[in-house]
Formats: C-alpha cells, sequence, structure tokens
C-alpha cells in the first residue's frame, strides 16, 4: 500500500471515529428509535437524491454546451430527476411507512426539503468552522523561514 | 419573507424554519465574522487586518459560540408557540456531529499532509474534542428547555438524516455518471487519420531541416 493512500485511510479514519464514538455512547445510554430513525432515514435518502438530482440536471446543460447541444443526457437526467419524485410522491403515499409527525404528504414533502436545508446551514457552518479553524491556526503561528537565505 | 413567516403565517408549521433562520442567524453571523477577522489578521502575506479587528474577531467568534450554547444549555433555545422549535433539534446535533468529525479530519489532514504542522493540529483536535465533549454532554445531562433524552433521540435523527443524504446525492451522481456514459458510449468512434504518405514525409522533413542545424547563421 503506497504512504498517500495509508495517509487517505487515516483521514478518513479521523472524520469518521469522532461521531462513531458518539454513536457508541449513544447506544451505551440504550434509546430504541430504530423505527423513526428509519423513517428519517428514508426521507432523506429520497429527498437528497431528488434534490441533488435537480441541480446535477442543472448542471447538466454545462455539459451540453461542451458538446455541440445534445438532447439526450439531458433528457436522460430529468427523467432520472422526475423519477425521484414520483418515488418521492409514492414512498410518502404509503400509509405510515415514511411519514413522520406530519399528516399528509404534501406536508412531510414541505418538512423534508425544509430539514434538507436546515441540515445544508448545518453543513455550512461545520466546515467553515473545521476550515475557519485551520487556516486560524495557520495563519496565527509566526512566519516559517523557508530557506536559510531568507 | 422566510424571516417574518412566524410573524406573518404564525399558524403555519412551515414558518418554524424562518424563525430558526432568524434565530441562529446572529449567533453563526458572529462565528463566521470571527473566524474571518482571526485569520486574515494573522501572517497573512496580503491583506493583513490590522491587531484590533484580531480582537474583534476573538470577542465575535466567542459570543457566537457562547449564544450557541445558550441556546442548549441555558434559557435561549428556540421556542415556538411554547415548544422547541424542530428544527432547532435538527440545526444543532448535525452541527456538532459535523463539526467533531471535519476538525478531526482537519487536525489530521495537517499532521499527515502537511510539513511541521503539529502546532496546528493540536489546535484543530482541541476543537474537535469540544465538540465531542459538548454532543457527550448533551447526551447525558439535561438542559433547561432540552432533556437528555430529546437530545440523545434528536443525535440519532441527525445521525439517519447525514447518512441518508449522504447515500442519497451519492446515488444521484452515480446516476448522473452513468446517463453521460451512456452518452459518450453511444457517440460514433472518431476518425482517426491515414498514415503519412512517402511524399508528405519528404516534405515534412525538409520543413524540419530548414529550420535546425544554424549553417545560415
Amino acid at each position: 500500500m503506497s504512504d498517500l493512500s495509508k495517509t487517505w485511510k487515516i483521514i478518513i479514519m479521523a472524520i469518521s471515529a469522532p461521531p462513531l464514538l458518539l454513536m457508541i455512547i449513544a447506544v451505551i445510554l440504550g434509546d430504541d428509535i430504530t423505527s423513526q430513525a428509519f423513517k428519517r432515514f428514508g426521507n432523506a435518502l429520497i429527498t437528497g437524491y431528488t434534490f441533488s438530482a435537480g441541480l446535477l440536471f442543472i448542471n447538466m446543460f454545462f455539459y451540453a454546451d461542451s458538446r455541440h447541444r445534445p438532447l439526450a443526457p439531458l433528457f436522460g437526467m430529468l427523467l432520472a430527476t422526475i423519477f425521484g419524485s414520483m418515488i418521492t410522491l409514492w414512498l410518502l403515499s404509503q400509509g405510515d411507512l415514511l411519514l413522520e409527525e406530519n399528516g399528509s404528504v404534501r406536508a412531510q414533502a414541505l418538512s423534508n426539503i425544509v430539514r434538507i436545508l436546515v441540515s445544508l446551514v448545518a453543513l455550512i457552518m461545520a466546515v467553515a468552522v473545521a476550515i475557519g479553524g485551520t487556516f486560524v491556526a495557520i495563519t496565527s503561528r509566526p512566519k516559517r523561514k523557508l530557506f536559510e537565505e531568507e | 419573507m422566510v424571516l417574518f413567516s412566524p410573524a406573518t403565517v404564525p399558524e403555519s408549521p412551515s414558518s418554524a424554519a424562518g424563525h430558526l433562520l432568524g434565530s441562529i442567524i446572529g449567533p453563526c453571523a458572529l462565528l463566521i465574522t470571527g473566524i474571518y477577522l482571526l485569520a486574515f489578521s494573522g501572517n497573512v502575506e496580503v491583506g493583513k487586518l490590522s491587531s484590533t479587528d484580531r480582537k474583534v474577531g476573538s470577542a465575535c467568534t466567542f459570543l457566537g459560540l457562547v449564544w450557541l450554547e445558550g441556546m442548549h444549555w441555558w434559557t435561549w433555545t428556540p421556542m415556538l408557540n411554547g415548544e422547541i422549535n424542530p428544527y432547532w433539534l435538527v440545526f444543532w446535533p448535525t452541527f456538532l456531529l459535523l463539526a467533531t468529525g471535519l476538525s478531526s479530519g482537519a487536525a489530521f489532514s495537517l499532521r499527515y499532509l502537511g510539513d511541521s504542522r503539529e502546532q496546528e493540529s493540536n489546535f484543530m483536535l482541541v476543537i474537535s474534542s469540544l465538540t465531542f465533549t459538548l454532543t457527550a454532554l448533551g447526551m447525558i445531562i439535561d438542559g433547561p428547555n432540552i432533556s437528555a433524552e430529546t437530545f440523545r433521540d434528536s443525535f440519532w435523527l441527525a445521525v439517519s438524516d447525514i447518512f441518508g443524504l449522504g447515500l442519497g446525492v451519492g446515488l444521484s451522481i452515480l446516476v448522473f455518471a452513468f446517463v453521460i456514459w451512456i452518452y459518450e458510449s453511444s457517440l460514433p468512434p472518431t476518425k482517426s487519420l491515414d498514415a503519412p504518405s512517402q511524399q508528405e514525409l519528404v516534405q515534412a522533413s525538409s520543413i524540419v531541416a530548414k529550420h535546425i542545424g544554424g549553417e545560415q547563421e
């Protein structure tokens, strides 16, 4: 195994270790919310798919621009997005399968969209803290000499 | 409009999103401004900010953190119609969970990819440990508005949210790649040129010969 791939493995482990430890603590403290967690996972998966397929469909216009504007990939991605939306609505209308504390399919779909936006805000803030903190740490140190001649 | 929705349509459940946005915009703006001021008042080559900006940055970061913590550990929790804003219970555990993981990733990146960056790496490990401890404490100790049990439930839901979102986004990227691959593989292969003839080779070598050697100079 090359040194670089070993380094990346260590970094990926470093990213996942604290959340995994927190999950172990939560398991030890013991609450059973499997059903709610499954519903949330399902809702996040279908909403995440549809949301990001929609964004990638828009991105497909840029790809089409670099390829003499073919219609086939645009149509393909549009179909994938519509498929995601249809599956979302169908799964939400299957009674108690994915409905959380919302009375209707429309309310659940809206709640999913709002939640994905709130999660994105949380992600942006976490990235700002991690990357911003790294910059603060780097720039707070006295300037280093790269060469003795400096 | 979203920010004012709790006042204009208080009976609508979706106004909770506007209420949360209004509640977290202050501490988040303070935190980001503080980090920006701290980063650019340090040793940067261009556009260095003054030492006063550094003090303001430290104060902003501290206030932003205290404000956010006060929303969990004190009475500043975003409340809507006498209940905790449900989206706060999405935002807070998701932020803590991602912040602890990403800070730890940044710490190890500095250590293994950077050159003599142990001090910076330790600083990031402190941030990761701090967010880790806050999450663990939230699971064990009751806050004035949010009990440990409620926080643990929200934590699991945040974990499900992150895994679901990651998988959903990954799936859509795979579909995107698949659509492009199908289209690219349906294109006819590009026509390759025939090998140069003897006459073309002679012409090319005469042109090359004109430009090398330097006898004329």
